[in-house]
């Protein structure tokens, strides 16, 4: 089963993050490289692994430095929300440590704002895992 | 954003759930271009014609459940 572990140096502050590479999906990829258009280059983000995310989020920022173009949309209701808001959805691929890759995941685009992190992993990709939060050695694995 | 794509949709809802339900549609600006089983299909159909241009893959549901976010990492 593929994982990766990190040790993180107060996980309760800044929570169980990690960097990751995203790109575009692998469907978009082999679909481009067929027709000899240009692919991309991955571009390194912090995630958060977050179990109240019921979907992937990237930012703005993040999307637009891929250059990709949205493929979808889907309504989102956070905290702040009275009523859902629109929001752009990207078709991406999410490389991890340890080589642990996903190669299509419909991540939706909004600001993190003020924080330290691009990416929320959500539990569109947790669907598929194991995680193992240990809060006391602040380290946490997630298993593939 | 994709504003086009989703007036298309809305307009074409009522038929597209009467004989596509839980499919997948592809849509370019205000043309259905077809029906798909899976979301792979869908998009794999939409990068072949349009390549990087903005597309909708929209899969055909009753009434479209939102995404939630619990915590306060979204700023929306």
């Amino acid at each position: 089963m593929p994982s990766f572990t990190n040790q993180i140096a107060n996980m309760v502050q800044v929570g169980p993050i990690v960097e990751i590479a995203v790109a575009p999906s692998l469907l978009y990829v082999q679909t481009m490289t067929k027709k000899g258009k240009t692919i991309p280059a991955p571009v390194k983000a912090v995630a958060m692994i977050d179990t109240g995310a019921s979907g992937t989020v990237v930012t703005p920022g993040l999307v637009q430095q891929l250059g990709l173009s949205p493929v979808g949309t889907s309504k989102m209701s956070t905290p702040s929300t009275v009523a859902a808001v629109e929001a752009a959805v990207y078709n991406l691929g999410l490389a991890f440590p340890n080589g642990v890759s996903i190669p299509s995941v419909m991540a939706l685009e909004a600001p993190l704002g003020g924080q330290h992190i691009q990416c929320l992993i959500g539990r569109d990709v947790l669907q598929h895992c194991v995680l193992n939060y240990v809060g006391y050695i602040n380290q946490y694995t997630l298993s593939f | 954003m994709l504003e086009r794509e989703l007036a298309t949709y809305r307009a074409n809802h009522g038929q597209l759930l009467g004989e596509h339900k839980g499919k997948f549609v592809l849509i370019k600006n205000d043309d259905i271009v077809d029906v798909f089983s899976s979301i792979d299909d869908a998009l794999k159909h939409g990068y072949e014609l349009f390549e990087n241009e903005t597309f909708l893959v929209k899969q055909v549901l009753e009434v479209d459940v939102p995404h939630n976010f619990t915590s306060f990492q979204i700023t929306v």
